[in-house]
């Protein structure tokens, strides 16, 4: 009896209301009292003032690794020359001081730009190589700044080092007026420095820009195929990721008041990077903690005597560690304390008598907050799938009077002296399921890959939509309607299933960069739009159980499905489809089947796909093609195709004695 | 069949993400000679891969000689007698003709006197090759290259000898004349299993044949038998599939 | 002209130890590509560490056995970084391993920054040191012994390949790695050699760099960093175009200093190779292949 009437405690009050706000306000209360901490306390507490300047550090650290977390992590450029675009920033500000005596703040612009732009140039290199060599090129990209632009005397100033005289700024007496001799001013300066890129690229990570990012690394041909310029992105993320080092590099001179060369060399480059994979090179909290770790280690290693000098052997053995036994860094620990923390919050509760708060997972990094409302108009433009939607077209009967989706014509591709696809000639009508089918070798794939941009065709001429498509990309392909699918899966490791069809409305969605970076209403009610949209795909092909969840451990037949979801994500009403049955069993296949069929019916989609299993293809199209040795062999119906001689000699081979060639 | 020299009994192996054999079960004996057909994709390459230690079985057994040897690596497999001349031939196309020999003996290199041997009868089936012999793999033309993929096979003096697509790519009359010396090797004592995707040649040339589809046995017998088996072309083309009424199959 | 041809032989004959070194390291920088697919860049340090352990040695045991227990040291350095760095991190990615690599390297300039300091110290002199006139130029002994020694671990080198066993099964496993298997060999094995062999010209080639030009953490290392440009240059497959682009590199060294104001500024030579080697490896970059697409590497 008196249980009912038991009190509850004022702790677990306050918890639980705190529980019950919105996710979205609650995180938004979190920061405004995080970032109100971080910039009172050198005044509220006794700090001594090198502490104060290790918090300046622990900024500027902070600041660089975000921009590798952007380049690196995001898009998945390596770069070993980080620090040359720090340095860039740091000189050019000395620079702009001595030629045009502009300083703080006004220098930052120019500055910014500089690195900026070096970081594009050697985007410009990072375009032609991958993997490896990109590293070593940013490696080389390094050793020649160090070599030849910072020993440049009309670049880093006489004597070999730059220097620039701290500023005041505003009149002295008057207000505004900052003195930034005073490091707890500077620090205030320099945090506002971090808060802006975090700002930036957390704004920048939800949105159409920041998922193109994590396409491009992704897969780039999967990224083209949903209609993103590959290289304009990686362009982009250079250019991005070598502006904010470079306010770090501004930062630091002014702070600091003088540089040399030394201090922007690739083993600082090694350095920066270590802090980013420390940090978890994917994880914006997790290299500000990173940051401000290493900074302190500066400053214990300084005062310990007999810890002097030991800074970089320490963060060459923490990059090394964490590169071999916990590669998610400090943002895994944060993950993994989140989980046992939500864990033991249920536990806890469950134990106080109350249910446990919702479903304990860590909160999806989908789950932005999206303030929209309806308020202006939508940026999306119409897809055709609305329109397929729409009541039924009537289409005619005779397959010759359908209009042509897709016309290939006399296709050759020769590579060097090898004749790979010979004068073959195709046409897929709309709302046809066209099979492209042939034995081993036949040239399929690289007539596939001639339809689909991929490959240049030595000649022929290819048409979509009534468009000369031939000399156009992939990605501009794509702009005219052509969606596809892969035989090696594509998806985007790093996105959850949600997320990875998000990526495809990519078209869909016509605003830019900047107004991701500034969250504009008009960017917010667009990315709401895109989301019904998807929820809208991914109840139609009931993924509604795996959408959050993350692509890599899900069942192989659930992620043909899921290709096949984003495809129709981009509203493409012609999908190209690259040995969908490859790896499924017959049931799973017939599955497949069923669903192309369905969806043919229900959206009017066009399909053309190559396909091993011909059983299948029998199954579900209304046309099909043969090649064979790299030519047309025939074409016509499935029933047509299944009797026909010359198919079953392609085949199965030749019922002959010995022929005598040649 | 009793004490076959190859068994496999219930295979799961994967290509990547993809499951290309699912339960799958056959036999070889001693001095047979196999064949194992199918359309593209249907599980032969990666069969011939989990005997030869190419690919690590998921799930089952390969009995050779009654050993289990599912999952052993190549270079344990070949050391207990099974040569595989893989898809494409994968050979070591910058070094010479001679040299990739020498790499087909390597099994056997502490044999030192038996190189000599070994050798001239391998060249005794294929004195192009001598001709040949300074000279770099990738410059030989396809049929030489097959050539020279099957003698360095028969360098180690194998016990069970799989080749995977014989024919791929040649003419008619180079693979007649590379079947009968597989026929040679076959009497002589080593049991071979041939992966082929056309089927005439290769079940007029061995004893009894599997046919594969989608990862398992969909049919098996005699290869004379099968040849006029009208299932055989529906494994390749699907259910309505058949040969046009008055022609050959 | 005259003057312009005699400073430039000059200057080639200066250049001839950077040379002789730079054919050294690209030669261990290719093979262990060779056997695993993996651009060593920890490749300075694992050269610079057995001309530390050398110095520390000599005093000890004498310069000769210092100098053969430190190319040793070297080559064991190698197999270490490819048994816990680079093959642990193969699952993950090649980029991975190179930044693995990376990681090495750092941790290893540190270590010996902390050890034995950032003051430049003398190396071992392993040849008698005698100086030479040639025109207005000195040219130091040790300077023909890199260059001789060079020449003779090239050679041991071919021979090695081209001769034995070992040798043999190397070049297998580097041309075709899966064929090797199936053959008997263990590309395991053949990887390790491979590291152990780079590490052991890495060895040599940076105990004899440092009796020309002295011992420091930081500098030695990274005076190898020409020698990818010149792995680059070569092909990174063939140990012939390795010795082809450390002739080139070298010869840009030496000549381009005398090539009037923009050649005599600081670094020149370095852009001038910077931009040769992106050159390169643009030309080698190509639009995505449908060969890519297929083996899951778009």
């Amino acid at each position: 009896m008196n249980q009912a009437l038991r009190r509850p405690s004022p702790v677990l009050g306050i918890a639980t209301r705190f529980a019950a706000i919105t996710p979205r306000t609650r995180r938004s209360l979190l920061v405004f009292i995080a970032l109100g901490l971080a910039v009172a306390w050198p005044w509220i507490l006794p700090i001594p003032l090198p502490i104060v300047g290790d918090a300046i550090r622990a900024s500027e650290y902070g600041l660089v690794a975000v921009s590798l977390v952007l380049l690196t992590g995001w898009v998945g450029q390596i770069s070993l020359a980080q620090a040359s675009f720090v340095g860039v920033g740091a000189f050019m500000t000395a620079l702009i001081f001595r030629k045009f005596g502009v300083g703080f703040p006004y220098s930052l612009p120019l500055a910014v730009a500089s690195s900026a732009g070096l970081a594009v140039l050697l985007g410009l290199v990072a375009l032609r190589v991958r993997g490896l060599y990109l590293a070593v090129a940013t490696l080389i990209f390094a050793w020649m700044a160090d070599q030849f632009l910072f020993s440049a005397t009309w670049f880093v100033g006489l004597g070999g080092s730059a220097s620039l005289p701290t500023n005041v700024i505003g009149r002295d007496g008057g207000f505004p007026s900052f003195d930034l001799h005073d490091p707890r001013i500077f620090y205030v300066v320099a945090l506002s420095g971090l808060a802006l890129g975090i700002y930036c690229a957390s704004n920048l990570r939800d949105s159409k820009t920041g998922r193109a990012f994590f396409a491009v690394r992704g897969s780039e041909i999967a990224a083209a195929s949903l209609g993103m310029d590959v290289t304009r992105y990686k362009l982009l993320a250079f250019g991005i990721s070598g502006a904010v080092a470079g306010l770090a590099g501004h930062l630091q001179i002014v702070g600091d008041g003088s540089a040399v060369p030394d201090e922007f060399n690739f083993l600082r480059s090694l350095f920066f990077l270590s802090i980013a994979v420390v940090g978890g090179l994917n994880s914006l909290p997790g290299v500000v903690v990173a940051g401000a770790l290493f900074a302190g280690l500066d400053e214990v290693f300084f005062r310990v005597p007999a810890l002097n000098g030991f800074i970089d052997l320490v963060s060459g053995v923490l990059l090394l560690g964490v590169l071999l036994v916990y590669p998610s860094g400090i943002a895994g620990i944060g993950a993994t304390a989140r989980r046992h923390g939500a864990s033991v919050a249920r536990l806890f509760l469950r134990w106080k008598g109350r249910p446990g708060d919702g479903q304990g997972e860590a909160p999806q990094r989908s789950l932005t907050a999206v303030h929209g409302d309806d308020a202006g108009a939508l940026a999306v433009q119409t897809s055709l799938l609305d329109i397929a939607e729409s009541p039924a077209i009537v289409r005619p009967a005779d397959r010759m009077e359908r209009a042509e989706v897709l016309t290939a014509e006399h296709i050759t591709v020769r590579f060097g002296g090898l004749v790979a696809v010979d004068d073959v000639s195709l046409t897929v009508r709309e709302g046809e399921i066209v099979g492209l089918i042939g034995p081993n070798g036949a040239g399929k794939t690289t007539l596939f890959n001639a339809i689909s941009g991929l490959n240049d065709p030595t000649s022929g001429k290819v048409h979509i939509f009534g468009q000369d498509a031939t000399g156009m990309s992939v990605h501009e392909r794509a702009r005219l309607g052509v969606g596809r699918t892969f035989q090696l899966i594509q998806l985007f490791p790093q996105l959850n299933v949600f997320d990875n069809l998000l990526a495809a409305t990519h078209l869909s969605n016509s605003t830019g960069f900047l107004q991701h970076i500034v969250v504009t209403e008009r960017s917010l009610a667009a990315e709401r739009a895109c989301r019904e949209h998807v929820m809208e795909i991914i109840d139609r092909l009931k993924l509604g159980d795996v959408a959050h969840r993350t692509v890599s451990g899900l069942p192989f037949g659930v992620l043909r499905t899921v290709e096949l979801a984003r495809a129709l994500v981009t509203g493409a009403p012609f999908v190209m489809l690259d040995e969908p049955a490859s790896g499924l069993d017959n049931a799973e296949t017939e599955k497949l089947a069923e669903l192309l069929l369905t969806l043919r019916a229900d959206l009017g989609v066009t399909l053309l796909l190559i396909e091993h299993d011909v059983a299948m293809v029998t199954g579900v199209t209304d046309y099909m093609y043969v090649v064979n040795r790299g030519r047309l062999l025939a074409e016509g119906t499935p029933q047509e195709i299944q009797r026909n001689e010359a198919v079953i000699a392609a085949y199965l081979g030749q019922p002959s004695v010995v022929e005598v060639t040649a | 069949m009793s004490d076959p020299l190859l068994k496999l009994v219930n295979v799961d192996a994967f290509y990547g993400p993809i499951q290309a054999i699912r339960g799958l079960s056959l036999e070889v004996g001693k001095g047979e000679m196999v064949a194992l057909v199918g359309a593209n994709g249907a599980g032969k390459t990666t069969t011939l891969r989990t005997i030869s230690g190419m690919v690590k079985p998921a799930n089952g057994a390969i009995l050779f000689n009654d050993e289990d040897i599912a999952g052993l690596p190549p270079q344990k497999v070949v050391d207990r007698g099974v040569a595989h001349l893989p898809e494409g031939r994968e050979l070591f196309s910058t070094l010479t003709v001679d040299e990739n020999l020498r790499a087909g003996y390597w099994i056997r290199r502490r044999d030192r006197a038996g190189y000599q041997e070994q050798l001239e009868r391998v060249m005794g089936y294929f004195p192009i090759l001598f001709e040949r012999r300074k000279q770099a793999a990738g410059t030989l033309s396809g049929g030489e290259q097959q050539m020279l993929g099957v003698a360095r096979a028969l360098m180690s003096d194998p016990t069970l000898l799989v080749v995977d697509e014989l024919s791929l790519g040649l003419a008619p009359m180079i693979v007649s004349k590379l079947f009968d010396i597989l026929h040679e090797i076959n009497a002589a004592g080593t049991a071979v299993v041939v992966v082929e995707q056309f089927v005439h040649m290769v079940l007029a040339n061995t004893h009894r044949a599997y046919v594969l589809a989608k990862g398992h046995v969909a049919l098996e017998g005699r290869s004379s038998e099968l040849l006029a088996n009208p299932k055989l072309i529906a494994s390749y083309l699907g259910e309505g599939a058949a040969a046009p009424a008055g022609a050959r199959a | 002209m005259f003057d312009f041809l005699r400073d430039a032989g000059i200057n080639i004959i200066l250049a001839l130890p950077l040379i002789g070194a730079y054919a050294l390291f690209a030669l261990g920088i290719v093979v262990i590509y060779r056997a695993s697919r993996v651009l060593n860049l920890a490749h300075g340090a694992i050269a610079t560490l057995p001309a530390y352990v050398a110095y520390s040695l000599a005093p000890r045991i004498g310069p000769l056995p210092a100098v053969i227990a430190a190319v040793i040291s070297g080559g064991a350095f190698g197999v270490i970084v490819e048994r816990f760095v680079v093959r642990r991190l193969r699952a993950v990615s090649q980029t991975a391993q190179t930044v693995g690599t990376v990681a090495v390297f750092g941790l290893t300039v540190a270590f010996m920054g902390k050890v034995w300091g950032t003051s430049l110290l003398p190396g071992v002199e392993v040849v008698p040191h005698r100086a030479f006139r040639v025109g207005h130029a000195l040219i130091f002994s040790d300077d023909f012994a890199l260059v001789a020694v060079a020449a003779l671990a090239a050679g041991g080198f071919f021979a090695l390949f081209r001769l034995t066993n070992l040798g043999l099964a190397m070049r297998l496993a580097a041309d075709n790695r899966r064929a090797a298997a199936l053959m008997g060999i263990d590309p395991e094995r053949t990887t390790s050699a491979a590291w152990l062999l780079g590490g052991l010209f890495a060895g040599l080639g940076g105990i004899l760099l440092a009796g020309a030009t002295g011992l420091h953490p930081y500098i030695l290392p990274l005076q190898m960093l020409p020698a990818f440009v010149a792995a680059l240059l070569g092909g990174l497959d063939s140990a012939a175009g390795a010795v082809g682009g450390a002739l080139v590199v070298g010869l840009a060294v030496g000549i381009v200093p005398s090539l009037g104001t923009f050649g005599r500024q600081v670094g020149a030579p370095q852009l001038v190779l910077t931009l040769l080697a992106f050159l390169i490896m643009r030309l080698r970059g190509g639009k995505l292949q449908a060969s890519d697409v297929r083996a899951g590497l778009a």
